[in-house]
């Protein structure tokens, strides 16, 4: 849709070029809201991180290029709305923000992927978890992890539009997006031995941490 | 070993792709914003323009938003404007029917009915067309602010609902009486029959290639 010129008052210009551009991208932000929220129940929580980037973003919407797909501009605008709550919940009890990135690049006890071998036919085994299963792991993840594959892998922006939203190198998305499957696969090998899903190369059933002790 | 880990890379990419399309609740959202939002501007009164000033107002009038228009029309429907000055009904009808993803549609009276409300009371954006404003297909003189539209799918095909603001929308010309008693003018000056019902200073405009009594069972049953 294109905003008309015949709009004759600016707000009311604003608000159509709003629900026509912006509002089109508001499940897709609230999808990527519920799958920052750790743990169960933060719909309310998703939602007034929605709204608050989309009310940002409807202020800011000039700075928008006509014609221009808004949704990397949005997720740009989402991680920093979260952010700046992440550093407000945080804030130390000396009044200093704390520090994202302290979190954001963790060091690691084991490789991930350490369970990969088990994972013999991969995309029948991910095909059986939910979409609780697979936003549970993904809430495991560290920080810079988690973004690099909700904007990638989940909402298909290119690995440059994910490095110039996430301040990043190219090359950093690509680790993080290696590294982020590694470790949320992982994650679902946990399920999946809870489970009994997973299956040895003799037949049986893989307990939980079996062949790796 | 690295065919495996780009076999396991592309599975897990797919997998997550798939949250893409997680269906997810926005009512409570959509209600948020319509109530942050700043409100629609009133809609300025309408002065006639035989009444608002002299006839060379009237014609850089005409000109000025013949070119609005025309620029508008070229840019929805690609082609040269023949004879349109804004958006007309009809060219509304066929916008929606062309661009299914712009439009709001009802099964049935009632689920119209409800999205006629909540667009007429700006809790519901009206749909993603071209402007804010709509004419009517049998007049020259000015555009009026579009209140709503919508599709309803009839039996017997699709029929637009577009309810725009101006008691001079239309010229009362071919009055039919519906058997509800509600009066209705029948117009035929495009392709496609329409029924048009006013109330106060609005018009609803019912049209669609289906019997012209099925579009006055509409018209004559919706509230706007």
């Amino acid at each position: 849709m294109k905003y008309s010129p015949t709009d004759s008052h600016p707000e009311d210009a604003r608000r159509n070029r709003f629900y026509a551009e912006i509002w089109p991208e508001a499940a897709m932000l609230m999808r990527t809201a519920i799958s920052l929220m750790p743990g169960p129940g933060k719909t309310a929580e998703a939602e007034d991180l929605v709204q608050e980037t989309l009310l940002k973003a409807f202020k800011a919407i000039d700075q928008l290029e006509p014609g221009s797909h808004p949704r990397a501009w949005l997720l740009t605008m989402l991680r920093r709305t979260w952010i700046d709550r992440w550093r407000l919940r945080e804030r130390r009890p000396d009044g200093r923000a704390a520090d994202l990135d302290s979190v954001a690049e963790p060091t690691f006890e084991t490789q991930p992927g350490e369970y990969d071998e088990d994972w013999t036919d991969p995309e029948s085994l991910l095909s059986r978890f939910g979409d609780q299963d697979i936003i549970k792991a993904l809430q495991l993840l560290p920080e810079a992890y988690r973004w690099a594959l909700l904007l990638v892998d989940v909402q298909a922006l290119s690995v440059e539009e994910a490095a110039q939203a996430l301040d990043v190198a190219p090359g950093t998305i690509k680790s993080r997006l290696h590294r982020g499957r590694a470790m949320l696969r992982d994650q679902l090998h946990g399920y999946a031995s809870e489970r009994g899903w997973l299956k040895s190369n003799d037949g049986h059933a893989i307990a939980e941490g079996s062949t790796h002790g | 070993m690295a065919e495996h880990q780009k076999q396991l890379d592309q599975a897990t990419q797919g997998r997550l792709a798939k949250l893409a399309t997680m269906p997810v609740d926005m009512s409570r959202l959509e209600k948020k914003m319509a109530d942050a939002l700043p409100p629609r501007s009133a809609p300025k009164p309408l002065a006639h323009p035989a009444r608002s000033g002299g006839w060379q107002r009237i014609a850089a009038m005409f000109v000025l938003m013949a070119g609005i228009a025309g620029a508008s029309y070229f840019a929805i429907f690609g082609v040269a404007p023949q004879g349109a000055y804004a958006m007309t009904v009809d060219q509304l009808h066929t916008y929606l029917l062309e661009h299914p993803d712009s439009a709001y549609r009802a099964q049935t009276l009632q689920q119209a009915q409800v999205l006629l409300d909540a667009q007429l009371d700006g809790s519901k954006p009206l749909p993603t067309v071209d402007g804010t404003n709509v004419a009517s297909c049998c007049l020259v003189q000015g555009d009026f602010p579009l209140r709503a539209a919508l599709l309803i799918e009839r039996p017997t095909g699709s029929v637009t609902v577009i309810v725009a603001q101006g008691k001079d929308f239309a010229h009362p010309t071919e009055a039919i009486q519906h058997a509800s008693g509600v009066e209705l003018q029948s117009h035929s000056h495009t392709d496609t029959p329409m029924v048009m019902r006013n109330v106060d200073d609005l018009w609803v405009c019912v049209m669609g290639d289906v019997d012209e009594s099925d579009l006055a069972d509409v018209a004559s049953s919706i509230r706007f």
